[in-house]
């Protein structure tokens, strides 16, 4: 999606970089696959929304069908796509939006405001020192999905 | 208007120029709540052998807050369980004093009858203990753990206690925001196997060789694993006492920042070309120590010395060095030499 402005990771090395190198700004990353519709709309939401967040946040693709990107697959648990992952200094920033998982967002945003909201209220959570910040979008808004959970 | 004065709360534990005024401010009830509710505890768990006495004395101690004195039952003084804290609870002086402490720290005047015992209620103890049915301590079940003062007798009393209203037990399944995932994380491995939702496509991610964990039982994760080896910079300028490092690393709330400050300077290092040694003519970036003017007049005369001196020693022959002469005796060898000369 280098039309959009964001850049697609297909290597781990890149990835972890990503992550690593991204301090005292959201780092957002979308699992997806760049063909799915859902996808589609997210990455155009992401990529229009890039350049007003870019002062705080960083927003990144990551291909799900790479062959290295499958460990990360594995300790997200990510089993639908789009799937948005948010960093904050190396440590993972989890959402409580009444979603059975607060670990990452599902699904695409409503609008480009929305997911704006978001961004900036895991920042501020962020630099607070919250690891968990709460939604602050209403439920209407947030995609809905089922998850079925076994224990190891 | 006169002045109040410093008088010091015991339950806040600090001094203060409020006056009576402090007995309402949020910081004194948030503490006031806390204490009564620790109290309260101790009192339920002497209240437990009040309903159930037993015959076999166990060692039990509690401070009286109210009284500001130890109440000790000694494994032998009595042949009754915490018969000197029954009978202290009881006492016409504790309850004075509990009405006292109310009256000074304004606490609610409903809940005071929860910190001593009534006349009635010693009554019936007297009259179960007078009968001599004292249950033995192995045969009562809900007292167990009541022999030592443990927290886990304390927490027991806790969940048993609905009525009261400081103990709040939450239900396991509510994760409040402010757990992080190593306090929860540890016990619950588990991973999605089925997902469905609106048109969201499934991924399902190849298997792994060794499942090491992942977020939901706070695996490590896989951009911290393979790291290179840093080092011990961590990002703080040199210079700074080790306290005042500790107060910054204190004061800076963000996320991660002690991990942003270390890859930072990391990043730093990496970037700056390594400075080489400084050569003969380096000249420091501030103006002559003991001499007026900027840069540009330091350094030009520097230059002009150099010059006179790189001429010196190129065109000069070394001066012939010679022994100090002092001047009593140079002046005499003058003297002499002109005295020579006259005669």
């Amino acid at each position: 999606m280098a039309l959009l402005g964001l850049s697609t990771l297909t290597h781990k090395q890149d990835v972890d970089a990503m992550i690593r190198d991204t301090l005292d700004k959201v780092l957002v990353l979308r699992f997806g696959r760049a063909t799915d519709p859902l996808c589609m709309q997210l990455d155009e939401t992401l990529g229009k929304s890039s350049r007003e967040l870019s002062k705080f946040a960083s927003i990144a693709l990551v291909d799900v069908d790479a062959q290295e990107i499958q460990v990360y697959l594995h300790y997200f648990d990510i089993t639908l796509i789009p799937a948005t992952v948010f960093f904050f200094n190396s440590q993972h920033m989890k959402m409580d939006s009444g979603t059975p998982d607060h670990t990452k967002w599902i699904g695409a945003f409503h609008s480009k405001q929305d997911f704006i909201d978001v961004v900036e209220t895991i920042y501020k959570g962020a630099m607070r020192g919250k690891l968990i910040v709460n939604c602050p979008l209403p439920a209407d808004r947030v995609p809905k999905f089922e998850l079925l959970y076994k224990d190891i | 208007m006169g002045a109040k004065g410093f008088s010091f709360c015991a339950v806040c534990r600090r001094n203060h120029e409020q006056g009576r005024g402090h007995r309402y401010s949020a910081g004194h009830r948030n503490a006031l709540q806390s204490v009564l509710g620790k109290t309260r505890m101790k009192i339920e768990g002497v209240r437990g052998f009040l309903g159930n006495p037993l015959a076999q004395a166990p060692s039990h101690r509690f401070w009286c807050l109210f009284c500001e004195e130890d109440v000790a039952d000694d494994q032998g003084s009595s042949s009754i369980a915490c018969s000197n804290a029954i009978h202290h609870l009881a006492s016409a002086a504790h309850v004075s004093n509990v009405k006292r402490f109310w009256c000074e720290n304004g606490a609610d005047a409903n809940t005071r009858h929860d910190f001593f015992f009534s006349r009635k209620e010693i009554a019936d103890w007297e009259a179960v203990c007078g009968d001599g049915a004292l249950a033995d301590s192995s045969s009562v079940a809900t007292t167990q753990g009541a022999t030592e003062n443990n927290i886990h007798h304390e927490r027991f009393l806790a969940a048993k206690s609905s009525q009261s209203p400081s103990v709040c037990v939450e239900p396991l399944q509510k994760i409040s925001k402010d757990q992080t995932l190593q306090v929860n994380g540890a016990t619950a491995h588990k991973h999605t196997v089925a997902a469905f939702g609106g048109n969201l496509a499934t991924v399902s991610p190849r298997p792994l060789v060794s499942s090491k964990g992942n977020v939901h039982s706070g695996a490590p994760p896989p951009w911290l694993s393979d790291l290179p080896t840093h080092g011990s910079d961590d990002g703080c300028p040199k210079g700074i006492s080790k306290r005042k490092r500790r107060e910054m690393e204190r004061l800076d709330k963000r996320v991660g920042a002690a991990w942003a400050n270390r890859r930072k300077a990391q990043l730093e290092r990496d970037a700056a070309p390594r400075r080489e040694e400084a050569a003969n003519d380096w000249l420091p970036s501030f103006g002559r120590v003991w001499q007026n003017g900027s840069r540009r007049d330091s350094r030009k005369e520097f230059e002009m010395e150099k010059k006179k001196l790189r001429e010196e020693t190129t065109n000069s022959t070394p001066p012939a060095v010679q022994p100090y002469v002092g001047k009593r005796k140079h002046l005499q060898m003058e003297m002499e030499a002109g005295g020579g000369k006259h005669d």
